[in-house]
């Protein structure tokens, strides 16, 4: 049908005709283009317009995530250094070899070859590699960890010959302490997974690890690579270092000599102690003895401990099988297992309160003192006990005799508990409280070590209100007993009253480094608050002084140095024996200052519980003044300190072999050593000591002009027990020399207590035996 | 207007017999458009398959030359049919559609089974999809019958005649089973029984019904409501059901308004499944940008007007309807493509035309534009 007429002209249809006309059909579709051609469209672009333009950013960032694949890079984590940039903490590169037993399978690897090869290279059981490869289960069997370049070369060279599929290689990092147990507590150790598990390790461990880099590359899903792909590199930022106020040798020597002191004492249960620099708060050595070797921190270190969990291991084991028995009996292994471990990284000296005892006097003296409450023409006397109003038990004196009538000064070096019950009564709980917490026994002090303890200490009520309270802690506190503040606390406390009054914030990290060595943080001393005025400090100086050469802590005195501290004794309140009643332990301890010219540095020993056996007077001025004596001999010195006046210090013998006799007393009146001839020739042919030999200042040397020296090799007697001149007479019977160590040995009942050559060692006529002396009855 | 006759034939309206010589020019905008769109798909087509026939033949150029070589043969096959008079088709439209028939009950007989679904006869040298010309029979056999019953198009005969054509087919293409073929078909006719006239209470009712029909399917659960829940929330199943809508919105959103460049997709990287096929646009819209994916949305839009002018300039009503049922057809395959891959609606596996891999589909797409060419050329004739 041709059409003539174009739509439009078409007159409307007849309404009641059927059908549909051309112009009907040309509506629909009109109205179908409009729908189809333009609004879908339209709707199709406006998503477009939201997927593309608007969420664009979201959507990208989804892609990119999609389509790349991160590698982490491991950032090194920082050393840790001591404060003369001795290496205390380092971390190695190290390498993990494990097996993808799938990967084998799916490779046909011959896995007896495997076995066979790698048994040989790591030195590992040959069936349990079997028993490894043959887990196909497992994408990764771990075969050895913590493994050097060396022994990685040697597996590849291996998988290579033999193109072995499955065997892979991937780095870690190991962390050293080359020191050993040396400062371990304090230094912690990093878990498995590299992240600081215990002390600075743990608390600096943001600084040291560093921030991982990345490398992000793009890759096809079958990881295919592709045609346009980017690769970004994102470097990892290595850890800082810390570089600490810890001095090693310090350390080292405060180490040392606590160990001989536990030893020498049979301390049951370890030792804490550390070094403090008065002035700044700085810590120049901390240590718990009862440690660990951080390269090693799982293993149990005290012999003791480690015997009771082997015994545990074979009792659980001997249980039978799956019995509830040999469960619970592996639970006590493994609970008994972490608690030694956790009792060996414990840093007793922040994180646990102790028994001052009367090392606390210090503090209320002061407080006393400072406050005005008593002066130091206050008598006290001492019948060895005495009853308070609003206390129903008496107060006995250490000394049950009594010290008699005391000034002040007297009560101190007496560490007499009377004088002191009297002391605190008189200045007032009210007082006394202020001033123990202007001390800072009611906080942390801040140290940057993890796992800080408040200590225990009463309420402020339980001091002031003694209507309410009775007496009772009010007398007990004075003289150190009934509470237990943290060492650290305690040494900052004393460090406040002899450096003027100033209460320090004390910190082990003295500035940290980031990884090209810059300095990006340094630590200054922080002054909290003023506690007591110069002039009280000054005044109570003088008195800590006169405790060591006068009082109880005679054992402290090093010759040449002015040395001041306070001794303490301490029952351990909370220590019970089987019945429930209190234990005789005690712990024992020592704040020593020095020098106290210029009150430089603080030190404390605290020995925990030193066995009766050794028949030993149990006290600080027995055991722990002598101990930190002991360390300040050798710090001193190495740390600048000059001794002072005049001592025996040590002197080179001369060689004056084949010299005259007014040559060689020219050459010996140089090194103040005066000198005895023998024989009658003119020169002198052999002398005693041999030449570089050392012996006490002002010491007798024999010169032979003849043949006469004897060669015989005298053996070395005991001198325990004996006064400076029975030892010194002893020692010259069999022509040695005597260096005496330790507390004046010209004073009353000081006694020699050890020597540095055990007796019966066959020695030279001529050498210099070390004896160190010590008031073996001095008490608490 | 026109002419009542017997009943014998299904062209009861004499079809205009025009001569060659007759006919005036093909419609030279349609021309171009659809042989633009030919060239930018197998660009992009090029582009989108790179990676995916790298990764599977080593060639990265393979999926580009066979659809370079199907391109060729079908813009011949396109110049063939725009001469072939579209009076034929009414005229052979119940052969056609019986034709159609048996394939579609062949491919159920003798069709290769990939994935679960027979919709492939294996022709040796290539694949043949009977459902290509199944939509086309289809189109030819309603435009046929409502030509051919224009008098009586509002009575139920015409309408069950209609929806008989359609459920024959639908039918048939369930059980392959084929369903965006169906829901294409089924759309298709209810297109031009809107346009051709049929009662509008019938097709209320078959919208009904459809809707009817498309919620106990979800509510049956199973594989088309995995798809449902995947298209509301894709991120709930990212490696698996959301995995190609999410990788897909990835290709979308990250190119922006001028696109990461051609050749530049990442997503193309084995990241989107069906990335040179039903999901092309996403690449093109990753490597093109904002403005890009406008312009072949644009060159889409201007084709299906222009299909639709065409049409609506038609001589007769046979061509008419003709002509707007194969626009319909291009135009419910790319907006229900585009919908699909920007997430509008749930996936149902529609391919783009002219931008898709795929020959059979390029060939049908190809012949069919010309059919409205030829169409066209009965326009100008009357100038």
């Amino acid at each position: 049908m041709r059409r003539k007429d174009i739509p439009r002209k078409v007159p409307r249809p007849p309404r009641k005709k059927p059908g549909v006309t051309d112009t009907d059909i040309r509506k629909g579709i009109l109205a179908l283009m409009g729908a189809l051609g333009v609004l879908a469209f339209c709707v199709l672009a406006g998503r477009l317009v939201k997927m593309m333009l608007i969420d664009h950013d979201a959507y990208e960032a989804k892609a990119i995530r999609n389509q790349t694949r991160s590698i982490s890079v491991a950032a090194e984590r920082g050393n840790i250094y001591d404060r003369n940039m001795e290496l205390l903490a380092t971390s190695v590169g190290v390498h993990t070899i494990f097996l993808d037993p799938l990967e084998l399978k799916q490779n046909a690897v011959d896995t007896e070859l495997l076995a066979d090869g790698l048994s040989r290279i790591l030195g590992l059981d040959r069936e349990k590699i079997l028993a490894d490869a043959g887990d196909i289960t497992m994408r990764y069997k771990v075969l050895k960890r913590r493994q050097e370049q060396a022994v990685c070369d040697a597996v590849i060279a291996f998988v290579q010959e033999h193109d072995i599929v499955g065997v892979h290689i991937e780095p870690d990092t190991l962390r050293l302490y080359p020191n050993e147990s040396a400062a371990c507590q304090l230094l912690g150790f990093t878990n498995g997974e590299n992240r600081g598990a215990e002390g600075l390790e743990a608390y600096y461990n943001s600084i040291l690890e560093g921030t991982p880099g990345a490398i992000i590359t793009a890759k096809g899903n079958h990881e295919t690579e592709m045609l346009y792909s980017y690769e970004k590199y994102y470097a990892a930022t290595d850890g800082s270092s810390l570089v600490l106020t810890i001095d090693l040798t310090v350390q080292r020597t405060l180490e040392k000599q606590m160990q001989d002191a536990i030893d020498r004492y049979d301390v049951q249960n370890g030792a804490f102690g550390m070094v403090m620099e008065a002035d700044t708060g700085e810590i120049l050595a901390m240590a718990t003895l009862g440690g660990y070797d951080p390269n090693r921190y799982l293993e149990i270190y005290d012999g003791d401990t480690a015997a009771e969990l082997e015994l545990l291991y074979s009792q659980a084991e001997s249980c039978p099988q799956g019995s509830d028995q040999r469960t619970e009996a592996f639970a006590l292994y493994n609970a008994s297992v972490a608690e030694a471990r956790l009792k060996q990284w414990r840093n007793r000296c922040v994180s646990d309160g102790y028994e001052p005892g009367s090392t606390f006097k210090v503090l209320t003296l002061a407080a006393a003192l400072d406050s005005g409450a008593i002066s130091l023409n206050d008598h006290f006397s001492c019948s060895g006990r005495e009853r308070f109003a609003g206390r129903s038990q008496p107060v006995n004196c250490w000394k049950s005799q009594g010290h008699g009538g005391q000034t002040t000064a007297q009560a101190l070096q007496n560490s007499c508990n009377l004088a002191f019950s009297h002391i605190g009564l008189r200045t007032g709980g009210e007082t006394l409280y202020d001033y123990y917490s202007a001390f800072g026994l009611m906080e942390t002090t801040g140290i940057d070590l993890p796992g800080e303890a408040r200590g225990i200490f009463h309420t402020r009520e339980r001091l002031a209100d003694t209507d309410t309270n009775g007496t009772s802690y009010l007398i007990a506190t004075s003289f150190g007993q009934t509470i237990k503040p943290t060492a650290i606390q305690l040494v900052r406390a004393i460090a406040a009253v002899v450096n003027g009054g100033y209460l320090m914030e004390p910190y082990v990290v003295s500035h940290i480094l980031d990884n090209r060595g810059n300095i990006v943080e340094e630590t200054t001393p922080t002054v909290l608050r003023q506690v007591i005025s110069e002039e009280t400090s000054q005044i109570m100086c003088g008195l800590i002084e006169s405790v060591v050469s006068e009082g109880t802590a005679k054992n402290a005195q090093v010759a040449g140095y002015r040395i001041g501290g306070k001794t303490g004794t301490a029952e351990k309140t909370d220590q019970t024996d089987a019945s429930g009643a209190q234990t005789k332990d005690k712990i024992v301890s020592f704040v020593g200052i020095a020098p106290m010219e210029d009150p430089k540095y603080v030190v404390l020993i605290a020995l925990d519980t030193p066995n009766p056996a050794t028949g030993l007077y149990i006290s600080g001025g027995v055991m722990a003044a002598p101990t930190v004596g002991a360390v300040l001999e050798d710090i001193l010195p190495y740390l600048g300190v000059q001794p002072q006046g005049e001592t025996a210090a040590p002197v080179l013998m001369p060689d004056v072999r084949g010299k005259t006799e007014q040559q060689a007393a020219a050459l010996l009146r140089e090194s103040g050593l005066s000198y005895r001839l023998m024989g009658s020739g003119s020169t002198v042919r052999s002398q005693i000591p041999q030449a570089g030999n050392r012996l006490p200042g002002g010491a007798t040397v024999l010169l032979y002009t003849d043949d006469s020296m004897p060669t015989d090799r005298p053996a070395v007697p005991s001198l325990y027990g004996m006064t400076l001149e029975e030892a010194t007479r002893c020692l010259s019977d069999l022509g040695l020399y005597l260096q005496p160590k330790g507390a004046d040995p010209r004073q009353w009942r000081v006694t020699a207590i050890s020597q540095d050559l055990p007796p019966g060692t066959e020695v030279d006529r001529g050498t210099t035996v070390t004896v160190t002396f010590a008031d073996t009855t001095a008490m608490d | 207007m026109s002419h009542v006759h017997g009943v014998r034939k299904l062209s009861k309206e004499k079809p205009t017999r025009v001569r060659e010589s007759d006919l005036g020019i093909m419609d030279l905008p349609y021309l171009l458009l659809t042989l633009l769109l030919t060239a930018v798909g197998l660009l992009v087509l090029y582009s989108a398959s790179y990676a995916r026939a790298y990764y599977l033949t080593g060639n990265p150029a393979g999926y580009f030359i066979s659809q370079l070589i199907f391109a060729v043969a079908g813009v011949v096959v396109l110049l063939f049919m725009s001469r072939v008079p579209y009076a034929w088709y009414r005229r052979y439209s119940l052969a056609i559609y019986l034709l159609t028939v048996a394939l579609l009950a062949a491919v159920l007989l003798f069709g290769t089974n990939v994935n679960g679904a027979t919709r492939w006869i294996n022709l040796g040298f290539t694949q043949f999809q009977p459902s290509e010309i199944a939509k086309f029979a289809l189109i030819v056999a309603m435009a046929a019958l409502m030509t051919r019953y224009k008098e009586e198009l509002k009575s139920p005969k015409i309408f069950f005649l209609c929806a008989g054509a359609l459920l024959l087919i639908a039918g048939l293409l369930i059980l392959e089973p084929h369903f965006s073929a169906t829901i294409i078909v089924a759309a298709l006719c209810f297109c031009m029984m809107l346009i051709g006239g049929i009662n509008k209470k019938y097709l209320g009712i078959v919208v009904a019904l459809g809707s009817a029909g498309l919620l106990a399917l979800l509510l049956a659960g199973g594989y088309t409501s995995d798809r449902i829940t995947a298209w509301l929330d894709p991120e709930a199943d990212p490696l698996d059901k959301g995995l190609q809508i999410l990788q897909s919105e990835y290709a979308i959103g990250s190119g922006g308004l001028l696109g990461l460049g051609f050749g530049k997709s990442r997503q193309k990287y084995l990241y989107l499944p069906e990335e040179h096929n039903d999901y092309i646009f996403a690449i093109a819209c990753e490597e093109l940008g904002f403005l890009g994916a406008l312009v072949i949305l644009l060159l889409f839009a201007l084709l299906i007007l222009r299909g639709f002018w065409i049409a609506i300039h038609a001589r007769d009503r046979f061509s008419m309807l003709l002509g707007a049922g194969l626009t319909c057809l291009l135009a419910l395959q790319v907006i229900l493509n585009v919908a699909v891959v920007t997430n509008l609606l749930p996936s149902t596996g529609i391919s783009l035309p002219f931008f898709s891999s795929g020959g059979t589909a390029l060939i049908m797409q190809l012949a069919e534009c010309g059919i409205v060419l030829n169409i066209s050329r009965s326009i100008q004739s009357r100038k």
